[in-house]
């Protein structure tokens, strides 16, 4: 049976559908934290805040506003962040893997070529023997 | 016979300086000309001078050094003089330690020449009682600086890329030593905490020694066929 | 004339780990609480740090390999142990020159809103920096010599020599200035309090040394193959002296 080779066209889109499938699956953790950011609060103390009292409460909203602007301000920061260390992992392993298949591809041609030199070389020493 | 060996090299090479005077001469010249082009970088005056004026002169000796250990290892590149030098009975222990005493000479010789007159053109006062700690740090520091720049000048002289690789790989490697040096010129100066010094002096011993008992090791596994 | 196995199977590992390097991400983003002071910018501490120890750990590692190319060239018998150890310490500088540009990218990205600059000169940015650029350094030598007996022995030589001069410059720095750099994974500045956020870093400090791993092994397989294409080159030389 003849084992499956993938065509050369699929095996040079494998990078790019790797790279495509690692951008396309942090682009949501990334997208959907600005939301997050905004909506949880962990250490704002929301409960603890006797509602009654005006200053406690201007406080915690004070806090609260914070903490979003701190969020707000620092998010493009995160996201050029995780892009930036995608893009140099992606970046790299598609280069090297490239150069490793070219490599790879060169050895087989050289392999090649060195057992052919070698028969047409035996070849003819015994026939320089013989004669 | 290594004692003879590293005499043999290092009076070889100080006789050839000391006929044509070329090392030193360039050398002291670009010093002074560092000097020149920072005093008119930093516009200096009297308090910025305090501020950067160990570092300038730590900058000068780390450029001009590196000059000299070209004009050191240029000579030897003719006619493949290293592997004739690298083949004396005493092997590239001799060379590597001759040469080290070779660079630390120019540059002192450099820096006594130099010295005065920078001092003079950054015009930051020196008192008396600063000059054993200044010259120590000096000492130190050019010695550490030689043991490093020496290693990789030896090994990197015969590539055709020597000008940029000995930089690149030199200068990380003795950044310690540099800010030893400033921290201890700045003390000599009257600048910086009072027990500061003694930290940076055992810092850049403790370089020292590192390097006086790795880099022989590392240049006589390097250079052996 | 190609084997099979060979065009499907290499996709498998990094598959795996990017899947896993997301996974992490995920854990970071989704489970992790949010730090007080700095806020949700924090969360690139997972992956700077994470590659920050990878990156020194792989010098490190290099340096080793390399004294031990040194010490075994000459030995007879030791000559394949050499070579593959020459092989790995070259992979192992190119894998932590590459983690580190991650962290020198993603350092000033986070110090940005965290400090307000982009750069400072704290001890261990700082030692990163140097040590980077010493192998930086190796790196174009290698460039410049791939089979030249004596370009590997200059590399070696530098690897070995960058490693002490790595932890002076950062004790020197630590003289030189106290640095405001969170003492985060020691707990001096009180970071990773909550155990999610220990245990998202421990997972992201596993996953990133595991890509380094495989990374590296890519590295020393393509080294050995650029070998073995120097080597045949020379066989074919050879015949075709024969033939004539």
């Amino acid at each position: 049976m003849r084992p499956f080779v993938p065509s050369a066209t699929v095996r040079r889109l494998t990078p790019v559908a790797f790279m495509l499938l690692v951008v396309a699956s942090s682009a949501p953790a990334i997208s959907a934290e600005p939301q997050r950011a905004l909506t949880f609060e962990a250490d704002a103390p929301t409960e603890s805040v006797d509602s009654n009292e005006p200053l406690a409460l201007l406080a915690s909203c004070d806090k609260k506003l914070e903490s979003c602007t701190t969020d707000a301000v620092g998010m493009p920061y995160l996201i050029a962040a995780y892009l930036v260390l995608w893009a140099i992992l992606v970046i790299y392993f598609t280069l090297a893997r490239r150069g490793q298949r070219r490599l790879r591809e060169e050895l087989d041609e050289l392999r090649a070529l060195v057992r052919e030199y070698e028969d047409t070389f035996l070849k003819g020493s015994e026939g320089d023997t013989t004669a | 016979m290594t004692a003879k060996t590293i005499w043999l090299i290092l009076r070889k090479d100080v006789l050839i300086e000391l006929r044509t005077r070329e090392v030193l001469t360039s050398m002291a010249l670009f010093a002074v000309l560092i000097v020149v082009v920072f005093a008119f970088a930093f516009s200096l005056d009297e308090t910025r001078a305090k501020l950067v004026g160990p570092g300038i002169i730590w900058v000068t000796i780390l450029f001009a050094g590196t000059l000299g250990l070209y004009r050191l290892f240029d000579r030897e590149r003719d006619h493949a003089a290293m592997s004739g030098l690298l083949l004396a009975p005493a092997g590239p222990l001799a060379v590597y330690i001759a040469k080290v005493l070779g660079l630390v000479i120019f540059i002192t010789v450099t820096e006594i020449i130099v010295l005065p007159l920078m001092l003079a053109f950054i015009g930051v006062p020196l008192p008396l009682e600063g000059i054993p700690l200044f010259a120590l740090a000096l000492l130190l520091g050019v010695l550490g600086f030689s043991l490093v720049a020496v290693l990789f000048g030896g090994m990197l002289a015969s590539t055709r890329l020597r000008e940029v690789l000995i930089p690149i790989v030199v200068y990380p490697v003795v950044v310690p030593v540099i800010i030893g040096g400033v921290k201890l010129t700045g003390a000599a100066m009257g600048d910086g905490l009072p027990g500061e010094a003694d930290n940076w002096l055992r810092l850049m011993a403790g370089f020292d020694i590192i390097y006086l008992a790795l880099c022989p090791w590392v240049f006589t596994r390097v250079m052996v066929e | 004339m190609k084997a099979p196995q060979s065009s499907l199977r290499p996709v498998f590992m990094p598959l795996l780990l990017g899947a896993a390097l997301m996974g992490v991400i995920y854990f970071v983003f989704a489970v992790t609480p949010r730090e007080q002071q700095m806020g949700e910018v924090y969360k690139i501490f997972y992956f700077h740090v994470a590659s920050a120890m990878s990156c020194l750990s792989l010098f490190f590692i290099c340096a080793i390999a390399s004294i031990g190319y040194l010490v075994l060239r000459n030995r007879k018998g030791w000559g394949r142990i050499a070579t593959l150890s020459d092989q790995v310490a070259h992979g192992l500088a190119e894998i932590g020159v590459l983690y580190g540009a991650i962290v020198l990218t993603t350092g000033p990205i986070w110090a940005k809103p965290a400090w307000g600059t982009y750069w400072n000169w704290e001890p261990r940015l700082t030692l990163l920096l140097l040590t980077f650029f010493l192998f930086v350094g190796y790196l174009v030598l290698r460039a410049y010599g791939q089979r030249d007996e004596k370009v590997k022995n200059m590399a070696s030589g530098i690897a070995v020599v960058g490693i002490p001069a790595a932890l002076l410059t950062h004790f020197a720095i630590q003289l030189w200035k106290g640095g405001n750099h969170p003492q985060v994974v020691t707990g001096e500045g009180g970071g990773l309090a909550d155990p999610a956020m220990r245990q998202g870093f421990a997972m992201a400090v596993g996953t990133v040394a595991l890509l380094a791993i495989y990374l590296v092994w890519m590295r020393v397989k393509t080294h050995q193959m650029r070998d073995e294409v120097e080597m045949l080159f020379l066989d074919m030389s050879d015949l075709e002296e024969a033939r004539r």
